[in-house]
């Protein structure tokens, strides 16, 4: 017998040892989609981490990172935001994901996405192994990985886990090109994702902080189809497993014990396609109670517009960027309002500037720094049609584009309801190799605004404001498209 | 839990060694236990059934011996017992949806009734030795565990070698001892057979399957050629389940009935079917054949006999006209084919006289697996009707690209090669006596190319054995 068992462990021994040297190639990692995504985000928590803490973090399946700006996020509150979702995760990852950022960072809040609380499993849902799969593989923590895996996957299914070459064998027959470039080593994760998506990063590490979404809204005949054949979702019928009921104690006890403040939140599908969320809201409100936690329901006193709905007729669609704008506002005023001693601002802080200055989410909550020669101030504390303008400016913020924004408080413009006015720019600028003078309408900016300033923000192309003529409010008469539809 | 799983692997090597380091007279009750789990993990309630057969063959076995004059009536009850629970799971649907379409709503269908994996292959081998006890042919087991062993022995319990209980009782009692060649010899078998699945059968699977699950958008040589490779799946497929099976049992020292001897090198179709799924057919031939009066009385009688068999074995297979068909089909090939092959006896001694003849059964064999592939009859018509020289050109459309086509076909052919040279008398020996770097070769590249070149991931469609459904 001990023959055969030297025999059996050397030739076991070689094939493992064989099989790790085909995976340690990564000749067959997915070189498209949303693995690399998931890859990318998390690489660059671990980079962010080794330097910075995390504030706030949200989790969830791709309606997290679709519905959330991350660096909205950041700049209205300060601090520094991630969102580490997966796509068509289950809430058991979203748990284990916690435990391995846990290792590296402890956020001061947690915001869970609350689609990925569902009823699915990867023996109930095609898809769900994929995408479990795929957050799993871009972590990187040896022993959590481990510990989480028989909880995560069947047996049948850890070889996939753990082994690249192996879950993706196929790519010998099917998938050639993946395998040649990977060989060949270009592109690399990370760069092939940089390419064309300038918007996703910041800072000089160009940190990876979350995607969001930039296709375009509902259209008119999209919108007659949800009216036409119903909605798609029922919140009568949604439902939470028990797995899914247990990790959420486990959660809540895993932030209690980490002095992590939970909270839950729901990005809002376009409301016709939902019916009963009442049913789901009373139902999922009583499951979360022993917990004691916030929850903020965006699908609730709903007042998103058609053109915060990517455009398609699909249940739990996602939302668009203006989207994901106007529920990172309402995320911010909820955030201001609850936890407002929780979070530390950092916006004096060299590292926070160092992601965050100079991006187009910088202007409009803070003001730009003395004399920064790149910010060409245009009013600063002066009085436009009998309302004081704070600050007014034009910054470069790409080689393609730069913006404009304005600002003033509520109290300075108690006379005008402002939201129906453009701030109006008359100015001699070079543009495109010309002097010319031209009017600049910058347009009142509702995501921006809170109950306590208004903002007023246009991107432009760059442009060299020579001088400022005129400014002024104008009325704007005109509904906006979305509001037409 | 398949033999082709990463389960399976991890259950299997605790088993060998627990087993190994077990003293000899508890080794029955692990065997026992690991293969209730086995059988278990398809789906616990499957238990029941398995217990319910083995406790009615069992006492219905000691009752044999201890009341001869009931015997008839005790073996009948247990015929029934057994038979009824078989034709309830596998047939009753089929049944109520006969009897329903020639006098509506008759009788009740039950959506609920699942298939029960392996029923058919337990069932048979606990009724023979019911039937053996009764004529005598053996005596009745009186340790139930070891008989409970016998009817759920975990290699061959979902889809056989259907073995007697005079072959395979007996081993449970030997004292085992641990031999080095039977373990090799075994455990190259295990990993020959999930190479023949994993790598050829089931990437065969993924053309066939495109064109039979569609049997309209396919037309022409295509579906010839389907139905030419779903022969090789099959039998690649059935016979690498028997091999597994068998190179498992060997690994314990039980010593299982060979399944397959290269069928596809038959001459004639009788031939043939003794080289096909060998222990059911002789199982037939014991129970069935022989009781109805075999080939005693010529004529007639021996045609009926025959017809009988092959329709009773296409229903075997499984609740639906479609394998009666089968059945039928091929049981004409053995009574009029075979004569026309008998005539032509003395060329099929020459070389290329065995390899035409041998095309030629392949070819009707293929012919008639239409109805055994085909999900309706009506899908199996299509097949036939559209079945033609035409539309090559569409060969890489059905789930193989060129490379992956090719690539089957090869090695389609080294099997067939390998099996040429074992007709002629090459055995696994040889490998054992072969340089050392030809023998490790081997026992790397199986499994290396298995796990890197087979047809299986997230991506692939059901990966279980065809017979599990039987």
């Amino acid at each position: 017998m001990k023959r055969i068992t030297i025999k059996f462990f050397i030739i076991s021994s070689i094939i493992i040892a064989v099989v790790l040297k085909i995976e340690s190639t990564n000749a067959f990692n997915p070189i498209s989609g949303t693995d690399l995504y998931t890859h990318a985000r998390w690489n660059s928590i671990y980079d962010l981490t080794e330097k910075d803490t995390i504030d706030i973090l949200i989790m969830g399946n791709s309606r997290s990172y679709n519905g959330i700006n991350p660096k909205q996020l950041s700049c209205a509150t300060s601090s520094l935001s991630f969102i580490i979702g997966a796509p068509g995760t289950t809430f058991k990852d979203t748990y284990f994901s916690f435990k391995e950022i846990l290792k590296r960072t402890k956020p001061k809040l947690l915001v869970i996405e609350t689609y990925c609380i569902n009823n699915f499993s990867y023996t109930n849902s095609s898809g769900t192994l994929q995408s479990i799969l795929k957050s799993f593989s871009a972590k990187i923590n040896f022993k959590s990985k481990l510990e989480s895996t028989p909880f995560l996957f069947g047996v049948n299914d850890w070889p996939y886990a753990w082994l690249t070459s192996i879950r993706n064998h196929n790519y010998i027959f099917d998938e050639k090109q993946n395998l040649k470039e990977n060989i060949e080593k270009t592109p690399q994760i990370e760069e092939s994702i940089k390419k064309g998506s300038d918007n996703k990063y910041v800072g000089k590490y160009q940190l990876y902080l979350g995607k969001y979404n930039g296709n375009s809204g509902l259209k008119k005949k999209v919108i007659e189809r949800y009216k036409k054949e119903g909605p798609l979702t029922n919140g009568a019928t949604r439902f939470v497993s028990d797995t899914h009921k247990e990790y959420l104690k486990k959660l809540n006890t895993l932030c209690l014990e980490n002095n992590v403040e939970l909270m839950f939140l729901t990005i809002p599908v376009y409301s016709e396609s939902i019916k009963n969320h009442d049913v789901f809201r009373n139902y999922f409100g009583k499951i979360i109670k022993p917990l004691n936690r916030n929850w903020l329901d965006l699908q609730n006193n709903y007042d998103f517009l058609p053109s915060h709905f990517d455009n398609v007729y699909k249940a739990a669609h996602h939302t668009t960027a203006d989207g994901s704008f106007a529920c990172t506002k309402k995320l911010v005023d909820f955030i201001d309002n609850k936890y407002q001693d929780l979070i530390p601002s950092r916006k004096s802080e060299k590292s926070w500037l160092e992601k965050f200055y100079n991006t187009e989410e910088y202007f409009p909550y803070h003001s730009a720094i003395n004399n920064d020669k790149k910010v060409i101030k245009l009013i600063e504390n002066k009085n436009v049609d009998g309302i004081i303008v704070k600050e007014c400016a034009y910054t470069s913020i790409t080689q393609k584009y730069g913006i404009i924004w304005g600002k003033t408080t509520i109290n300075d413009s108690i006379n005008k309801n402002l939201k129906n006015y453009n701030l109006g720019l008359i100015a001699k600028v070079k543009m495109d190799g010309e002097v010319k003078n031209i009017q600049i309408i910058v347009p009142y900016s509702d995501i921006h605004s809170n109950g306590k300033k208004i903002v007023f923000l246009t991107r432009t192309k760059p442009l060299e404001i020579q001088q400022l003529y005129r400014a002024s409010f104008i009325e704007n008469k005109k509904k906006s498209p979305e509001e037409s539809i | 839990m398949l033999f082709n799983s990463f389960e399976f692997l991890l259950f299997f090597i605790t088993v060998a060694f627990t087993y190994f380091i077990l003293k000899d007279k508890w080794r029955w009750a692990l065997l026992l236990g690991a293969s209730y789990f086995f059988y278990g993990s398809w789906n616990i309630s499957y238990l029941i059934l398995i217990l319910l057969s083995t406790v009615t063959t069992f006492y219905s076995g000691i009752l044999i011996e201890k009341i001869p004059s009931q015997k008839k009536n005790i073996t009948f009850s247990s015929l029934a017992i057994n038979l009824g629970i078989l034709f309830f799971f596998k047939y009753y649907n089929f049944f109520a949806t006969t009897v329903n379409s020639l006098n509506e709503d008759t009788l009740p269908f039950f959506d609920s009734l699942l298939p029960v994996v392996g029923i058919s292959f337990y069932t048979f081998q606990a009724l023979s030795y019911t039937m053996d006890v009764y004529n005598g042919k053996i005596i009745s087991q009186k340790h139930i565990g070891k008989y409970a062993l016998f009817v759920s022995f975990f290699p061959q319990l979902v889809a056989g070698p259907i073995e007697k209980a005079s072959n395979l009782l007996p081993q449970f009692s030997e004292n085992k001892i641990f031999n080095y060649d039977r373990v090799r010899s075994g455990l190259l078998l295990i990993v020959w057979g999930i190479f023949k699945k994993v790598v050829i059968a089931d990437r065969i699977g993924i053309f066939v399957s495109e064109v039979y699950n569609a049997p309209s958008e396919s037309y022409g040589v295509i579906n010839i050629i389907a139905t030419i490779l779903f022969s090789f799946q099959l039998y690649l497929d059935f016979s690498s389940y028997s091999e597994i099976a068998i190179g498992s049992a060997r690994i314990f020292g039980y010593k299982l009935s060979i399944n397959f001897k290269r069928p596809y090198l038959s001459v004639s179709f009788k031939d043939f079917w003794k080289r096909w799924h060998i222990t059911l057919n002789a199982w037939f031939f014991e129970y069935l054949y022989l009781p109805l009066g075999g080939n005693k009385k010529k004529g007639i009688t021996t045609i009926r006999n025959i017809i009988i068999i092959f329709l009773v074995s296409g229903l075997w297979h499984g609740a639906s006209w479609n394998f009666v068909i089968w059945g039928g089909i091929n049981s004409i090939y053995l009574l009029v084919i075979e004569r026309f092959l008998q005539s032509k006896k003395k060329k099929k001694k020459k070389l290329f006289g065995k390899i035409f003849f041998g095309t030629i059964i392949m070819l009707l064999w293929s012919a008639s697996l239409v109805f055994f592939r085909a999900n309706t009859f009506e899908d199996a018509l299509t097949i036939y009707s559209n079945m033609n020289f035409s539309g090559i050109e569409n060969l890489y459309d059905f789930g193989l690209n060129k490379l992956t086509f090719k690539i089957t076909i090869r090695l389609l052919i080294l099997v067939y090669v390998i099996e040429l040279f074992q007709e002629l008398g090459f055995t696994e020996n040889k490998i054992f006596n072969a340089p050392i770097i030809i023998r490790w070769l081997i026992y790397l590249i199986l499994p290396l190319s298995t796990l890197y070149f087979g047809a299986y991931g997230l991506d692939s469609s059901d990966s279980s054995f065809i017979y599990f459904q039987f």
